[in-house]
């Protein structure tokens, strides 16, 4: 890796995704402005978030200069120390109302280890499949990445970080399908996800159930845990076809809509922007998946492949399941919107994963050229 | 160990299936989230928007101050004074066991009750918690001192109703109290109040309310999801209530009251000709300030269990068996039915019998030949037991209801009682028995099932004037806004007329000026030098005792201008107790030198009463 790489894989970079992406980044913390600015004690997290993007972006630089097949090679060394860390932070972590979720730097910088699992789960279930095909049948490896994924999950919910943690199986599932998992086999390991999360059930903290039940019927507990979704939809709804404005949002403003920083901001966008800054914001996100997807289906080497599949498989996972949870059609699970949300390490490990995913498709493409 | 032909390049059609798929599925759930987006933004749009509105713009309620309350003159008799009560904020409290801890020891807060009202609050953490009311100047001085340690806790002014005068006129004016559920009730009469206004519980602050109570207003505050408020958005300035200017005339007030003060009884004095009431007393009584501070439930139970009444008004809500005053109705259907000739004389010899039953006169020995003037002078019973029985119970109770007994008289104050006049048919439904000639003689001089109230007998005297007009009770004078302009007066209406010759009115008012102003008249303790007083006592038999003591008057008999009533329970003889009363009200309402002081008056009351 010289200097003179670095500059072409610069030059011969996808600039339309990176552009889709820092446009999602820009509104993220135009939105995030405007949801901390009239609360005290609020106000500047907008600068963090723009500090974390830059630091983001450097990270995200340096990466595209750095082969994936390096990355393929440590995949399982970056597995265990991920696992490792999900033990430490339940351990040392610091703990924030009621959760240990973040590792604090000197208190000032957190970093939730939860985030770096999926990106370390993808790398080594894309190359436990890829490299674990029958030698006769070449049928994919069912139980290994299967236990990858089950070793993730409980670590994760314990922290607890229920979202994320149901994140990891189905984005295997989503792995071994594409992979040509036979459907008997699959939906064999549906069933056992489901047999796996049943327990769950009775392991959930009540705000967790709560949440959970609320969906169902959110005016069981109107100023409880049913308040979430009830403000989320006003917001969303006062907002109309073209918003109230940026600033103008009287949800947002007067913080009637709970976490409107980082879980409900789209809540906030949908106040604010209405219905034409939400249309635009998922053709951003439909734009960058289907990309992520065509570059997964040129990738020449399986791995590669596999492992842009499962990035934008949670990345579409998180983007649906949070819209939907602020539109009120899921459960409030507390999964952030990738690039939009307020928080330091979702935004670190999302640049940290598309720089993979760039870097793949630019060595794809240069292959091809060759 | 990376295979010589990748499997991802060899297989890549199955990719792109599966690829495809799993887009196409990204697809569909897109396409759910645009249409929910269309659903919540566009078709459900104005019904959000409403929602929204709505959760950040809340209305404060401010009742408006109520209307002061005046006397005829422009006495001030209620008014509204500054009462601070204690709030807690609990989202500015920092310690609470701490706060709790100091207001306990400053202000006697008891932590636990406390508690309970907070844990009420919910979300709306910076709405401010009433802990305490009224609180006492010390208190606040101490609070005020420690305002820096005791963060969350405010002091909020609220106007309370202030009686000037204690309890002076008490049972008029009445009281208030927060909204009850029946008042809420689309049902109440009036204009409907506000949750949380305070309206009119007895009295004139009840009859009233509508002026009094003023249009409340409002602030409409933006606030935020902690209740927080912002910014204030609109405000409505309540609009105060009017005032009252009561026909009571305070001085006349106040001399009945220090009369009356320690003894049972009442005084009712009026304006025969146009109903205005001056005075109207009602012993024993209580301090309309303890409900307007709030009063605790069990000093309630207590004056409503207490046995002298204090909650009554016994002007208008004492059904007492009027007595000898009822002659005067007896006189007037003997003279238009049953007498024809007044002037015959019957021999009274304390006793007669009719149909071989005793009959007594209050005079043991009797009044020696009596005619209808006489009568009524000395009170005889024999002379109204044959005059009644002439007349029959028919006429009696016609010439009653026309006099207004037996039924309200529409006085302004609520809780009016109707008394009773009896009549044949109502004691067969009553009691199912046939009326006895006895019932009649009873009646007759007013006992047996007759019931009135001192007002409803003060209005009977008031009947006798030249018209024979009887207008309605009142004390409502006059109601004025704020700035003092009119914006009611109160028009005299006439209850009924009385429908008697001149003849008979003439022969009864010279009788009753004769009561007051002969040697062997009853009422001869109200007489005055320089006024013509006519007027009439009871002594009034009654299963509680003694018999009470009553006098009516009015003065100047020629044209009179004040009708005085007064009554005392189990006081004894009327001529001796209450005539003495009647005549220092004359003398105070006509700025005549009194005879005797008011001490002298209440000694020689007590002095009967302890003879009787």
């Amino acid at each position: 890796m010289n200097v003179h790489s670095a500059t072409r894989v610069y030059r011969g970079l996808d600039y339309g995704l990176l552009a889709a992406i820092l446009f999602l980044c820009i509104c993220g913390v135009a939105n995030i402005y405007s949801a901390g600015h009239s609360i005290a004690g609020m106000g500047g997290l907008y600068q963090r978030q723009l500090v974390w993007l830059a630091i983001s972006l450097v990270f995200f630089f340096l990466l595209l200069t750095v082969d994936f097949s390096i990355f393929s090679e440590l995949a399982y060394k970056i597995y265990a120390f991920s696992i490792s860390l999900q033990i430490l932070v339940l351990i040392f972590g610091a703990a924030v109302s009621g959760s240990r979720r973040w590792f604090s730097f000197f208190g000032v910088m957190y970093f939730q280890p939860s985030e770096l699992a999926k990106l370390a789960l993808v790398l080594a279930v894309a190359k436990c499949i890829s490299e674990g095909r029958d030698e006769t049948t070449l049928a994919p490896p069912f139980y290994k990445p299967l236990l990858l994924a089950c070793l993730l999950t409980p670590l994760v919910y314990l922290q607890p970080d229920l979202g994320t943690s149901l994140l990891f199986l189905p984005a295997t599932l989503v792995m071994l399908y594409v992979a040509g998992t036979k459907w008997r086999r699959m939906s064999r390991l549906v069933m056992f996800f489901l047999l796996l999360v049943s327990p769950l059930w009775f392991g959930l903290k009540d705000y967790q159930r709560d949440r959970l039940r609320v969906f169902f019927d959110p005016e069981y507990d109107p100023l409880g845990a049913g308040y979430n979704i009830i403000q989320s939809k006003i917001a969303v709804g006062s907002g109309g076809f073209l918003g109230k404005g940026w600033l103008a949002g009287s949800q947002t403003q007067l913080s009637f809509i709970p976490e409107h920083h980082t879980d409900f901001i789209f809540a906030v966008v949908g106040e604010e922007w209405g219905f034409i800054g939400c249309a635009l914001i998922l053709c951003l996100y439909m734009y960058i998946i289907t990309k992520g997807v065509r570059i997964a289906l040129r990738a020449r080497k399986e791995t590669e492949a596999l492992f842009a599949f499962g990035l934008v498989a949670i990345f579409t996972f998180q983007v649906v399941i949070n819209i939907g949870m602020t539109l009120g059609i899921l459960p409030v699970t507390g999964l952030t919107l990738p690039f939009l949300s307020h928080g330091g390490s979702s935004l670190l490990i999302s640049f940290i994963g598309f720089a993979l995913l760039l870097r793949i498709d630019w060595s794809t493409r240069g292959r091809r050229k060759r | 160990m990376p295979r010589l032909i990748d499997y991802k390049v060899a297989y890549q059609s199955q990719y792109e299936k599966r690829g495809q798929r799993a887009l196409l599925l990204v697809g569909l759930l897109f396409s759910i989230l645009s249409v929910r987006l269309i659903y919540l933004q566009i078709l459900r749009y104005s019904e959000f928007q409403r929602l929204s509105g709505r959760n950040h713009v809340r209305l404060l309620p401010q009742a408006a101050a109520r209307g002061f309350i005046y006397d005829r003159h422009g006495e001030l008799l209620v008014r509204n004074i500054p009462s601070y009560e204690l709030c807690v904020v609990p989202g500015e409290v920092q310690e609470l066991d701490l706060l709790l801890q100091r207001m306990k020891d400053i202000a006697g807060v008891v932590p636990e009750l406390a508690r309970r009202k907070l844990a009420k609050v919910g979300g709306r953490y910076y709405e401010p918690v009433p802990l305490l009311s009224d609180l006492g100047e010390d208190v606040i001085a101490k609070l005020s001192e420690r305002k820096s340690e005791l963060r969350g806790l405010i002091i909020r002014m609220q106007p309370r109703r202030h009686y000037v005068h204690g309890r002076l006129l008490a049972h008029v004016l009445g009281y208030t109290g927060p909204v009850s559920k029946q008042e809420l009730d689309a049902s109440y009469q009036g204009r409907k109040p506000r949750p949380f206004e305070r309206v009119g519980k007895a009295g004139v602050e009840r009859q009233y309310d509508d002026y009094l109570r003023g249009h409340s207003g409002g602030i409409q505050v933006e606030v935020d999801s902690y209740g927080r408020h912002l910014r204030v958005i609109a405000e409505k300035k309540p609009r105060l209530g009017e005032d009252l200017y009561l026909t009571i005339d305070y001085k006349l007030q106040q001399a009945s009251e220090a009369l009356l003060a320690g003894f049972r009884g009442c005084v009712v004095a009026l304006d025969p000709r146009n109903g205005e009431i001056l005075a109207m007393a009602s012993k024993p009584d209580y301090d309309p300030n303890e409900f307007a501070v709030g009063i605790s439930s069990d000093r309630w139970a207590e004056l409503v269990a207490d046995e002298a009444y204090p909650l009554q008004n016994r002007s208008l809500q004492g059904e007492y068996p009027p007595g000898s005053i009822y002659k005067i109705v007896t006189a007037v259907a003997a003279l238009e039915t049953g007498v024809k000739n007044p002037y015959q004389s019957y021999l009274c010899q304390g006793v007669v019998n009719f149909r071989d039953w005793p009959y007594r006169c209050w005079k043991e020995h009797g009044h020696g030949w009596v005619d209808m003037n006489k009568a009524i002078i000395e009170s005889c019973d024999i002379y109204f037991y044959r005059a009644g029985l002439r007349t029959k119970v028919d006429a009696l109770n016609r010439y009653s209801l026309m006099f207004g007994l037996g039924e309200k008289s529409g006085v302004d104050i609520p809780g009016e009682k109707a008394g009773l006049v009896p009549s044949a048919p109502w004691k067969r439904k009553r009691y199912g028995r046939a009326w006895y000639y006895g019932n009649t003689i009873q009646m007759s001089i007013g006992q047996g099932f007759l019931l009135a109230t001192p007002l409803q007998l003060a209005c009977m005297m008031a009947a006798l004037n030249e018209g024979g007009t009887i207008y309605r009770p009142h004390v409502l004078k006059e109601v004025r806004d704020e700035r003092g302009e009119l914006v009611r007066a109160y028009k005299p209406q006439v209850n009924s007329t009385l429908l008697v010759t001149k003849r008979t009115m003439r022969i009864v008012r010279r009788a009753l000026r004769g009561v007051v102003n002969t040697r062997r008249g009853t009422g001869g303790r109200a007489r005055l030098r320089t006024l013509s007083v006519a007027g009439k006592t009871s002594t009034s038999e009654n299963p509680h005792g003694e018999p009470h003591a009553g006098f009516v008057c009015h003065a100047p008999a020629e044209e009179p201008r004040l009708v005085v009533m007064v009554w005392f329970e189990n006081g004894g003889e009327g001529g001796a107790v209450a005539a003495p009363v009647a005549k220092y009200l004359l003398e105070e309402f006509f700025g005549l030198r009194h005879d005797r002081e008011l001490e002298q008056i209440r000694e020689m009351m007590r002095k009967e009463m302890e003879l009787g």
